[in-house]
This record gives structure tokens, sequence and C-alpha cells, in this order.
């Protein structure tokens, strides 16, 4: 544990650093708010057009959308950091095999990299929420929040993604092409099953059996549930509707669970791989 | 008349008259151009697995948005209107990450200084890569937009196909000038070119009106973003195959949009050209040419 921790704590350091020393953190901050405000940006334009012009049949969906769209960066973010520090740690910087001969906990330093990533992001989340909530009228407001449920449905979520951002970044050192791609290929393919977007009964009845298995299905209702006091109600036909908060915690809690178990182990698989393969100063040109 | 000796029989020959003036200047440009195009052609045959990566990713994206369409009962035209500009969206994904920053990527890796060693023109290089990537990004963008209307039975009212095809391919022509343009003034940046291009890509997926009709935005917003040409090149193309919706949402008319990609085209190539000079003497004076790792 001792070693995952200082490991982490130097990833976590090394990470914010080649993340953000190309300019002052202040631009930095403002820099990471613009993928999540233009995605919801995006979202609240598409709705709106069409309820201006009266073409528009279902219910309003926009506060569904926009808070998935905007919580769902982090996704993108997460799983896209880690399998991006190995390729650069490996190939650009050629430093990955000096970490894999020392004692340190390579597990505990690339979650160190991730989390530098996703700390500073994850500001640009409750603030681009708090622009929808202010200027695009998305009803979220501070007295409705249930607050204990965000802090643990976030935590749980965090921890899932993480873990699969691990298994992502196992994956990436054992495979030599498209590594660079597969951290935005899979985050862009749970877009359609995770009901980011939509409400998961729009998708045939075989998308909607993939759709509930991905444990960020659950996250992302539950991260509607803690900040949109209307997320339940059944007008718009998200199907989970019926599914109790009390569930929907121990789905998660279980997914996490899941995680770490199949994380874990394919990450000591995949160093021993590298290392055995020599992949750990592999250079693709990525 | 001179007469010289073959150097491997020892026999008299004639000098052949266009030694020492080699090729002409336009022979190499466009030598230059196919050998830049060549792998970015070619390397989708010998690596299939891109199929994967960039046509059924991005196109299970694409459905993503068509699909929120779906959710609140919007007219088949919205969702046509929207699978569009996700097909459109393969075009600016590839001049920001495949021209815009390859000119860095090859100074990574160290090939910025055989194009400035090679005697041929830089401008010849950036074309190459800018036909290269225009067919591969091209086969992309037709796979999403047939996959993706045959999925969701979309059907178009094209008025004019010809105007069509013109308004696509002077779209691209501006596009790619941007592109070269965009390539030139990240010759200089370091690793900051990898964030600015970063920044670049969902703001103007919003400016420019890939998901929605670049009229809801109001006129202010549009005519700024119409210095992306992708903004009035998907307005035009939507407004020619939707031309019932698109009548409460043009912005302006196809002929001024036609005449204004014309001029943008112009624009950036002249643009691109000027500035890959004076970029390229900078990065020589400041010594940025074979920088690596910052």
């Amino acid at each position: 544990m001792q070693r995952f921790l200082q490991a982490f704590r130097v990833g976590a350091w090394l990470g914010w650093k080649t993340e953000s020393n190309w300019t002052n953190p202040l631009f930095y901050i403002l820099w990471s708010l613009l993928l999540p405000m233009s995605n919801g940006l995006i979202m609240t334009m598409m709705l709106r057009v069409l309820q201006r012009t009266g073409n528009a049949s279902g219910a309003d969906l926009l506060p569904y959308v926009f808070i998935g769209t905007v919580v769902y960066s982090i996704v993108a973010l997460l799983l896209d950091s880690m399998a991006w520090a190995v390729l650069e740690d490996r190939e650009r910087m050629g430093m990955l095999k000096y970490i894999a001969i020392t004692p340190s906990s390579m597990y505990g330093y690339l979650w160190g990299r991730g989390f530098a990533k996703v700390s500073i992001n994850f500001l640009a989340v409750p603030l681009t929420l708090t622009f929808g909530a202010l200027v695009l009228d998305i009803p979220i407001r501070l007295s409705t929040i249930n607050w204990p449920l965000l802090l643990v449905v976030s935590l749980l979520g965090l921890l899932i993604v993480t873990f699969a951002a691990q298994i992502l970044a196992g994956v990436t050192l054992m495979i030599a092409r498209h590594a660079g791609f597969v951290g935005q290929a899979v985050s862009g393919a749970l877009y359609l099953f995770t009901g980011a977007l939509f409400p998961i009964t729009v998708l045939p009845n075989w998308m909607q059996a993939i759709a509930r298995a991905v444990p960020l299905t659950y996250w992302l209702e539950g991260m509607r549930r803690a900040l949109w006091v209307d997320a339940q109600n059944p007008v718009y036909n998200t199907g989970l509707n019926q599914l109790s908060t009390s569930n929907l915690l121990l789905i998660l809690l279980g997914s996490a669970v899941a995680m770490a178990v199949i994380s874990i182990p394919l990450q000591r698989r995949a160093e021993h791989r590298a290392k055995e393969k020599g992949l750990l100063d592999m250079n693709t040109a990525y | 008349m001179s007469v010289i000796l073959d150097k491997h029989t020892a026999v008299e020959r004639e000098p052949n008259p266009r030694r020492g003036k080699g090729p002409s200047a336009f022979t190499i440009f466009w030598r230059s151009v196919i050998g830049r195009a060549y792998p970015r052609v070619i390397g989708i045959q010998r690596e299939l697995s891109w199929l994967f990566f960039d046509i059924f990713l991005p196109f299970m994206a694409t459905m993503s948005y068509v699909l929120v369409y779906e959710a609140i009962g919007a007219p088949e035209s919205y969702k046509g209107l929207v699978l569009v500009g996700g097909a459109m969206t393969a075009f600016w994904l590839n001049v920001l990450w495949s021209m815009a920053m390859q000119l860095y990527w090859d100074k990574e890796q160290g090939n910025l200084q055989l194009y400035m060693l090679a005697p041929t023109s830089r401008m010849a290089i950036l074309t190459g890569m800018a036909l290269g990537g225009l067919f591969s990004t091209t086969l992309r963008a037709a796979i999403i937009l047939t996959g993706g209307s045959l999925i969701f039975g979309i059907s178009y009212q094209a008025t004019s196909w010809l105007a069509l095809i013109g308004v696509f391919f002077l779209s691209l022509i501006a596009l790619y000038g941007m592109g070269m343009l965009l390539s030139s003034i990240f010759l200089v940046y370091g690793r900051g070119a990898w964030q600015m291009t970063a920044a670049l890509q969902e703001p103007v997926f919003f400016v420019s009106g890939f998901h929605f009709p670049v009229k809801a935005l109001g006129t202010v917003v549009a005519t700024g973003a119409s210095v992306v040409p992708l903004t009035l090149g998907l307005d035009a193309m939507r407004q020619l195959l939707f031309p019932e919706m698109m009548q409460q949402f043009q912005f302006l008319s196809v002929g001024s949009e036609a005449a204004i990609l014309a001029g943008l085209a112009l624009f950036f190539g002249l643009l691109a050209r000027w500035s890959l000079q004076r970029m390229e003497r900078k990065s020589r004076q400041d010594g940025r040419l074979t920088e690596r790792g910052n």
C-alpha cells in the first residue's frame, strides 16, 4: 500500500506537470472547460431548435441530456488518460522502462497520472453544470441536490471508470497498433450504450440489454437522480425509473468490486507480458 | 561536339542533352504530391483495422446524436440534418489532427528535417497530405452517411446534385487550405500545438452547427463561425438536401455561400503559402525544426 501511495503521488505530480505546464493554471482550467461546455451547448441547441419550431413531440429531455453529456466528459477523459500515459511514457519520454525496473508500483503510478488529468477537469464539470443552471435554465438547484447521494455516486462512478481506464492501460501495454485510439474508441462506443444522450429505451431490445450491462449507465442515472429532482419522472421513459436508488447503489458497488477484480490481475499480467516480450521500450510511432 | 566515354563500357556515346537540367519544378511538385499522398491512400489497404477505428466507432458516435432526435420524436429530415453534420465531422477531425498537427508529428518523429532537405516545395507536401487525407476521409464520411440513411430510413430531396457536389468540393478545398495554414502556424509551436488543436475540436462543432442549423446561433455568431469553411458548406449542403425544412433555417443563399467558399479557398491557399515560408524561416532562425519532446 505504501508503495502504491508513493507511486500515486509521483504519478499525480508528474501528470500535473506534463498536462499543464504548457500554460498557466488559470488558462488551463478555462481550456479544460471547453469540452464539457461545448458538448452541453451542442445538446442544448439541438433540442431548443426543435422545441422553438414546434417539431418535438416527446418530453423535454434537455436536463436529462445536459447532465448526461457533461458528466460523461469525465468518462472520456479518464478512459483516455491512462492509456495515453502509457504511450507517452513508453515512446515519447522513453521512461516507462525505468518505472518498471524500480521497486515502485506501476499501478499506483498510472492511477496518479489519471488522477492528475481528471482532478483539474473534474472542476470543469461543476462549473459547466452551474453555467447550465444559471444560463440555460437547466433545473439544477443547490437546495434540491441530494448531496449525500451525489458524493457516494460520484465516488463509486469514478472508481468504476478508473478501473476501466486501468484495463485499457493494460491493453495498451500489450498492443502495438491503435494504442493511441483505445481510450477514445471505447469512450465513443460507450456513448451509445450508456444513455448519456438519450434514454436507453430508444435503442432496440438487444442494444438495451447491452446498455443495462454497462455499469456507466447506472452511474449516469445515479448522477441525474442526485442533481435533478425530476430525474425519476416516468414521463422521460428512461427505462430505469423502476429501479430504486438503493438497488442502483448496490449495482454500482458491485460493479466497482467487479472492475477491481478484473483490472488488478490484468494489469499485473500486462506488466509481466510486456517485460517478457520486451514491449516496455517499444516504439510504434503512434 | 564533345564526345564522352560510357563509364561502364568505355564506348563513346553522345552526351545526354537533359544532363544537368533534371525534372521541371512542375514535375517535382506533382511527384511530391503523389509521394506524400501515397502512404495515406495505400496505408488504408494494408491496415484494415482502420475500418473499425475510423468508421465503425465514429459511426456509433454519430448514431448517438441521431438517436437524441429519435428520442424526442423529431421529423425525419432533422435526423438527416444531424447525420450530414456527423459525416462531415470526419473532415474537420482530419484537418485538425492529420493536417494542422502533421508537421508537429513529423517534427517529433524526425521526418520534418527530411522534408526540409528534400528539393521540393513544402506546399507540395501539404497538398499531398491533403489529397491523401481527403481520400480516406471521404470514404469514411460516405459510409457513415449511407449506413445512417439506411438504418434510420432518411430520404433526401436534393434539388441539384451538381450544385451539391460543387459546394461539397468547394468546402473541402477551402477547409484543407485552412488546414495548410494551421499546419504552418503549428510548425513553430511546441506541445502547445496539441492543446490548441484539442481546443479547436468541440467548440467548432458547436459554433459551426455540425449538429443543428447554424442560423439558430444568430447572425453574429454564424457570421463569425463562417471563417471555418464547413459552416457555410454544411448550411449550403443542407439547403440542397432538405430544401423544405431548411427554409426556416437558411443562413445565406446557396449561391452566396458558394461564392464565399470560393473566396475562402483562394484566401486560405495564398495565406498558407505565405505563412509556410514565414514560419519555416522563423523555425530555422529559432532552431525549432529539429526540436523534439517540447
